[in-house]
């Protein structure tokens, strides 16, 4: 009678229970949402398809036909052809293998910093914690963006230090969130009780607190990442991100609006193809979240 | 005609897992100036029935599915939202259970307080604040002026509790639903709050419905009874009636989970010390978390230089082996501190802790972690003491195997008959602690800190978080297994009449001090502090006749 | 509350110098800047140059001589554009940008918020659905392809408004406004949105219904106080985020505003040019934030107290 305990103790929901409820129950819940799951199909297919770009994709990627100049979808160019006759469809793929790369790598990053970062933090409380904080405190009121913009004004459009970039900026809002579940964490009885069984700190961390922190931090990664596509996008865009003849979504996208009122296709398909990605990814994080702590409120 | 008759109430709640009935043909009659008090544990109903009457349920899920509800005349359960609207807070009005939670706390007290006037009664605000000023006094706030302009975080629980009432009465509503008003309260503040309640409801002849877990509470305020139980309504009369003559299985267990009387009778206990606590002091400084109403006061009252509280003020005492020691205070006496302190789970700031003969603070790592084996805790949530991720198995293996007193060969018979002695299935092992309801989950914490037979288990406040007829349970387990293993035990408790059914000896603790120390006996029979006698006269007699006893004493006492 | 505001002012102080001083050295080792050995650049620019930066002396000089002229609001001369200098520029595009990104902010708020509470309030309908699908398209299509996509459908096809300029033809401050703020528009209506169902849920709320009050005073006043917190303190990084959002903005509607230069600057690489205005966008950001949590605290009357307790 878990339920009627839950309605007649608090008419409003208070979760009792931390970080949700467990990988296959999780898994259950998150099959039921058909969005999420659609989602997860689009994202696995792109993946494939960027990673088996070189052998599948039509056309080579320097392939230019000058003769053809810029014409629309048909059956030969599925996606149409740019101003120099190349292929669409072929850059588009070649372009979603270094959008999605900066995509997932710098997510990565971000990921491996921040909850260290956070977890450390955390766990430490006191006066480390309050020193690591504040430094994460300080680093986040620098205007990132700018920063960026400088970098690569500075030393060149260099795709490492493009990931870098990104990921330094990324990693402070995991590392707080890291560290703002250690906290709640760190207040359970049960972590108290593991300390007064005489459990070194090491083992309380990786056996107590770490599977505890995983939801929020699985579900924060998955929402990463399209933020940094974004921002890659926005910075190539600007002319300011990847160099030719390395391509991206966002460079793509540059290209098409200089066409725009004649070639409208130029810019219409590799936005089309950005805005799914994102839509995919975040309709999959937002899933994840509900799935894997469905008392979550939602956003 | 009786002022609220209610036929047949029945509420359900749809969700994905099916219906749940919250609420099954609850019927009862309620006149004016009466007091009813339902009765029930958690899961009964009896807040669902209240709310629904109020059209206060969360509507999906839940829908009212059939009966009536007759008030003045109407039908409250077929009313229009605008005439509901127009009776709730006027003629009807509720108390919550927290008021911490139930106050907006970005809206003044007074803010809150004039708006049952100025849209009732369309005051003017003006008017309104002079009633709510007045109104304020009579709750029995000093300082109206400055309450009215103070927000909920600035008060005390009491008197948030009080800011509520006369929120709720500031109308003269005809019929007042309280809604466990008290449980989030201490004892002594919760029978200020119960006496005020009855004093109002004199005053004005205001009909009360009392909701609560605990039989004991209304004995002395309820005129009829309902005990309820899985939405319907088990056994309903006249207070005498229930508590002399209780005609259901159930009324008669809940009379029955209710420690009264002396411990039982044990075989005694050697002469020795096994623990030895000397001049202890805790102390814990203020920071941004720690506000509270205590800091508050200590702030205002000594030099703002101040940043730190003792929580444990030097406390000295010592537990003989195979005793049961009671700590018995208010929440923010210390007595968690203390607990903790004592485990080396926080460090203490002077004093020293002797365990069988040995300093605790001074001894070497290796020493200090064999030394845990012997010391385990009790926690009181039984929702935050298990490691969610973890199977029950898991949680029971994990003392074992790292103290070395089982190997992964013989584990799992370790672990089986551990879960027997707990009392669960064995099928449990497998599982995890979402899947048990909050009794069973602190069956598995004790599990847990028996594992090691250890010698000395602190239980702090182990059944304060659970339903009545579960704590007789699992205080009878606690009570079997510390005998069956020989263990000292010190149970930390605000429940006076659960640590007198228990221990040999008991500490009174108040602001971080041992106020009183004296056997179980010798407390109740001839207590010697003005606290404890407090505290002793807070305990709810569950015997209607005793409390009407008590309460003419102090009324001629005034 | 006053020291609590100063607290955050002083707090402000080294990371408004780590910017300053981080810019400054980042621009120093800028490989082929004017800074560098490379001399391709016109003899009257480098004789400005050296006035102004006295190339000549140990590096330290050169760091405690800009900070005093930056304190004194000069910023130098432009690189590029010789005889002009930053200040010039900075004064010319300021206002600019100042006004999309105002005109933006109030559509982000005003929309975003009605919107999101609109829907809040009537949790898994179809006045949820629509308006939360609507942002999610706000959110995943990001301001360079909405720009000109709008551009294209409402300039060119339908011919309904133009598409460049600020101020010099009737109605050209619509389309780069919405592309501006709609981005934004859909966060914040997730976010009310959040916190709207959020607070619905909160004890408070249900004595507040139990007192028998009106639904708009429930809402406007008891919800709306609590509910908004999260939008409030997005208002600093959103702030932020539309400074950095008129780089994009302005360069796709060729708007003469202080992002454009700054992108231009960063193509030319004029570097005293970045420096400046980097330093400059910095220290607006810088203080904007501060602002924004400043009056987080300032709205939760508990986190008003402990700071009044705390200093």
């Amino acid at each position: 009678m878990v339920e009627v305990h839950k309605y007649e103790e608090k008419l409003s929901y208070k979760p009792k229970d931390l970080g949700g409820s467990l990988w296959s129950d999780g898994w259950i819940r998150l099959k039921k949402n058909k969005l999420a799951i659609a989602s997860l199909f689009i994202l696995g297919f792109l993946c494939i398809t960027a990673v088996l770009t070189p052998i599948i994709a039509p056309y080579g990627y320097e392939e230019q036909n000058l003769l053809l100049g810029a014409v629309p979808p048909s059956s030969d160019h599925w996606l149409g052809t740019d101003v120099f006759g190349r292929d669409m469809l072929t850059r588009i793929m070649y372009g979603s293998r270094i959008s999605l790369a900066v995509g997932f790598i710098a997510s990565g990053v971000a990921l491996c910093i921040g909850v260290l970062w956070g977890a450390l933090s955390g766990y430490s409380g006191g006066r480390i914690d309050a020193f690591m904080m504040r430094i994460v405190d300080i680093l986040y009121a620098l205007p990132f963006m700018i920063f960026i913009i400088l970098l690569m004004v500075i030393f060149g459009r260099n795709l490492l230090l493009l990931f870098l970039a990104i990921g330094a900026v990324e990693w402070l809002t995991m590392a707080r969130i890291v560290r703002g579940q250690v906290l709640t964490i760190k207040q359970q009885d049960f972590i108290e009780a593991a300390t007064s069984l005489g459990l070194s700190h090491w083992t309380i961390i990786r056996r107590h607190i770490i599977p505890n922190t995983l939801s929020p931090v699985i579900v924060y990664a998955t929402l990463t990442v399209p933020s940094v596509m974004l921002l890659e996008a926005f910075l190539s865009f600007l002319g300011l991100g990847i160099q030719p003849p390395q391509s991206s979504w966002g460079l793509l996208i540059s290209y098409g609006v200089e066409t725009m009122e004649e070639y409208p296709w130029l810019i219409f398909f590799p936005g089309l193809f950005l805005s799914i990605t994102l839509f995919s990814l975040n309709f999959l994080g937002d899933g994840l979240r509900d799935a894997l702590d469905p008392r979550a409120s939602k956003d | 005609m009786s002022l609220l008759s209610v036929e047949d109430l029945t509420v359900h709640f749809h969700s994905r897992n099916g219906i749940t009935k919250a609420v099954r043909n609850l019927s009862f009659v309620l006149d004016y100036g009466e007091t009813l008090a339902i009765v029930g544990e958690s899961g009964s109903g009896k807040s669902v029935a209240s709310y629904s009457l109020l059209d206060l349920i969360p509507k999906p899920p839940g829908k009212i599915e059939a009966g009536k509800a007759i008030f003045n005349g109407s039908d409250l359960l077929t009313l229009e939202t605008l005439d509901l609207q127009k009776i709730r807070g006027n003629e009807i009005a509720i108390i919550f259970q927290d008021p911490m939670s139930s106050l907006n706390p970005y809206l003044t007290i007074g803010e809150q307080l004039i708006e049952p006037i100025v849209y009732h009664k369309k005051k003017s605000r003006r008017e309104a604040k002079g009633l709510a000023l007045s109104m304020l006094t009579e709750v029995g706030l000093n300082g109206p002026d400055n309450k009215f302009n103070c927000f909920p975080h600035e008060l005390s629980g009491g008197m948030q509790q009080r800011a509520m009432i006369a929120m709720a009465l500031i109308t003269k509503p005809k019929l007042l639903i309280c809604d466990e008003p008290t449980t989030a309260l201490d004892v002594t503040t919760q029978t200020q709050i119960i006496r005020l309640i009855q004093k109002i409801q004199k005053k004005y002849k205001i009909a009360v419905v009392f909701i609560s877990h605990d039989l004991g509470v209304v004995a002395g305020i309820a005129d009829k009874i309902i005990v309820m139980k899985d939405g319907e309504a088990v056994e309903s009369g006249i207070t005498n009636d229930i508590f002399y003559n209780p005609k259901t299985q159930y009324t008669k267990k809940l009379l029955s989970s209710i420690p009264r009387g002396e411990k039982r009778e044990k075989n005694y206990t050697s002469k020795k010390v096994l623990l030895e606590v000397n001049n202890l002091v805790k102390y814990y400084p203020v920071n941004q978390d720690t506000f509270s109403w205590q800091t508050f006061k200590l702030f205002s009252a000594k030099n703002t230089e101040k940043r730190y509280v003792k929580a444990v003020d030097d406390v000295s005492f010592d537990i003989k082996r195979g005793e049961i020691f009671g700590v018995v205070g208010e929440s923010g006496c210390g007595k968690s501190s203390l607990g903790k302190t004592i485990l080396q789970l926080t460090s203490l700031d002077e004093g020293q802790i002797y365990f069988s003969d040995k300093n605790l603070v001074n001894l070497p790592l290796s020493e200090k972690i064999s030394m845990r084996k012997h010391m385990q805790m009790i926690f009181q949530d039984p929702y935050s003491s298990l490691n969610p991720r973890m199977t029950v198995f898991d949680t029971l293996a994990e003392p074992l195997l790292y103290h070395s007193l089982a190997t992964s060969t013989n584990i799992q018979k370790h672990v089986l008959s551990l879960i027997d002695d707990i009392g669960l299935p064995r099928i449990s092992a497998k599982k995890y602690p979402h899947e048990f309801s909050g009794g069973q989950r602190q069956r598995i914490a004790i599990g847990r800190a028996i594992a090691t037979k250890p010698e000395f288990i602190i239980a702090d406040e182990p059944v304060s978080a659970l339903d009545v007829t579960v704590q007789a349970q699992i205080l009878e387990l606690i009570l079997n297994l510390t005998e069956k293993h020989n263990m000292t035990m010190m149970f930390i408790s605000h429940d006076l009449s659960v640590v007198r059914y228990l221990a040999d000896r008991i500490a009174v603790m108040q602001h971080g001090k041992i106020v009183e120390l004296n056997t179980t006996s010798e407390i109740f029979s001839s207590a010697s502090e003005k606290y404890t006698k407090e505290l002793l006269g807070a305990i709810p007699l569950a015997d209607p006749k005793e409390e009407k006893k008590r309460q003419n004493t102090i009324m001629s006492d005034r | 509350m006053f020291y609590f505001a100063l607290r955050r002012l002083i707090q402000s102080v080294p990371v408004l110098i780590i910017v300053i001083t981080a810019t400054f050295f980042l621009v120093r080792a800028a490989p082929g800047g004017p800074f560098s050995a490379e001399k391709n650049v016109p003899p009257e620019v480098v004789k400005a140059l050296e006035a102004q930066y006295k190339l000549d002396q140990p590096i330290w000089q050169q760091y405690t001589s800009y900070i005093n002229d930056l304190i004194h609001g000069q910023f130098g001369p432009s690189f590029r554009y010789p005889g002009r200098t930053v200040n010039e520029l900075i004064e010319a595009g300021l206002p600019v940008t100042a006004e999309l990104a105002l005109y933006a902010m109030l559509l982000a708020v005003f929309f975003g918020v009605s919107s999101g509470v609109y829907a809040g309030l009537r949790p898994n309908s179809i006045h949820d659905y629509l308006p939360m699908s609507l942002s999610m398209i706000g959110i995943c299509v990001p301001s360079f392809l909405m720009g000109p996509l709008m551009v294209l459908f409402f300039g060119i096809y339908m011919e309904w408004l133009p598409i460049s300029g600020w101020g010099n033809t009737p109605g050209d401050k619509i389309l780069p406004t919405i592309t501006l703020g709609l981005g934004y528009a859909a966060f914040i209506s997730r976010l009310s949105r959040g916190g709207i169902l959020e607070v619905m849920s909160k004890d408070y709320i249900r004595t507040a219904r139990a007192k028998g009050l009106p639904a708009r005073v429930i809402v406007f006043k008891h919800a709306l106080r609590g509910g908004l917190i999260p939008v409030v303190a997005f208002l600093g990084p959103a702030f932020a985020g539309l400074l950095s959002g008129s780089f994009v903005v302005e360069t796709i509607f060729q708007i003469p505003g202080l992002g454009r230069f700054y992108v231009q600057a960063a193509f030319n690489r004029d570097y005293t040019m970045i420096l400046g205005t980097t330093i400059f966008f910095s220290t607006l950001i810088i203080v904007f934030n501060l602002l924004s949590d400043i009056v987080s605290v300032w709205l939760d009357p508990k986190l008003r107290d402990q700071y009044r307790h705390n200093k």
